[in-house]
């Protein structure tokens, strides 16, 4: 973990990325950027309807983990729990949203703006200007699909807990507040 | 001395079983640290052994062989406590056609498309567990992580 995020080692080089920016923070490729493709957190039926002659990766028949499958996830949720108290590296420190609080996170020309994922919930579609260009945030309740667009365009949202968002983006403003 | 001595040995062996975890009561050590952490891993694995084998030799009694064999059974410890081992990444899973994946309905995935085109989705149950799965899209590698 750093900055309370996870961070990925490559096998052929040894770098370490970060996932959250994909930069890779130390080693031989420091300073290289992965490209963020904007994956939709999405149900099943919504996406394959979206796109009929989709793949799907199947996991493994072999765990290969040193502990059970079963084990990993209650281990899981208890690290999740202690992330925002002992993540080293952190930098930010704000509490204007409970920690774990889950927001969609979109940055137009460089300006951060996170919206609540409950506030979305609630009302479908937010509409507004921001940093000057026309801003659509959607929820789709049957699907459970977000997306957001900046004058028409499609822009990459990210859904995280408020702590991951805000680590990366201090300088975010946050819908409605 | 010679009890002082293994004493550090075995404390030297047990804080390099957490080596991994030294970082959160000391972030800073910062991420340099990280990146270098098997190489300090194996300097204070080798520490503990020379001096625990010192020892030995020039005391060869029962207790400091005791000591040496504690030593090296804790060295290799230190390789099983990282979160690789835990959470295994999925490399190059097997895809299959939508209909063929038994997935119900209301599973969430993470999907993705290159341009619109070729798509691939992975299952959200299976992402968590694992958090990446170095995978391909149309000859482009992705990463889909969690």
């Amino acid at each position: 973990m750093w900055r309370r995020n996870m961070i990925m080692r490559d096998r052929e080089t040894g770098t370490l990325w970060q996932h959250a920016t994909g930069e890779a923070l130390i080693g031989p490729l420091q300073g290289a950027r992965l490209n963020f493709l904007g994956g939709e957190l999405i149900t099943w039926a919504g996406w394959k309807k979206a796109h009929p002659h989709t793949l799907a990766a199947l996991e493994p028949a072999e765990w290969g983990g040193m502990l059970s499958r079963e084990r990993v996830m209650p281990l899981l949720e208890k690290a999740t729990s202690l992330i925002a108290g002992i993540a080293p590296g952190k930098t930010q420190n704000d509490k204007r949203l409970p920690a774990h609080e889950t927001v969609v996170g979109i940055s137009v020309d460089g300006e951060a703006r996170a919206y609540r994922l409950v506030d979305l919930q609630q009302v479908s579609i937010i509409e507004e200007s921001f940093n000057n260009r026309n801003i659509r945030v959607e929820y789709d309740a049957t699907s459970s699909l977000v997306r957001a667009f900046a004058d028409g365009s499609s822009l990459i949202i990210q859904r995280t807990w408020w702590l991951g968002w805000y680590e990366f983006h201090p300088e975010t403003t946050i819908f409605g507040a | 001395m010679t009890l002082f001595f293994s004493v550090i040995a075995i404390v030297i062996s047990i804080l390099t079983i957490f080596i991994n975890q030294w970082v959160s009561p000391f972030p800073s050590l910062g991420i340099e640290f990280q990146y270098y952490r098997r190489r300090v891993q194996i300097g204070t694995a080798v520490t503990a052994i020379l001096i625990t084998l010192g020892l030995y030799l020039n005391s060869p009694t029962t207790g400091q062989l005791i000591v040496l064999a504690v030593v090296l059974l804790l060295t290799p410890l230190s390789g099983f406590n990282h979160a690789s081992r835990v959470l295994v990444a999925v490399d190059r899973p097997e895809q299959v056609a939508a209909s063929a994946s038994g997935w119900n309905d209301d599973a969430l995935v993470i999907g993705c498309a290159i341009d619109g085109q070729t798509a691939c989705a992975w299952l959200l149950d299976t992402l968590i567990p694992h958090h990446l799965v170095n995978d391909k899209l149309d000859n482009v590698s992705v990463l889909a992580a969690w």
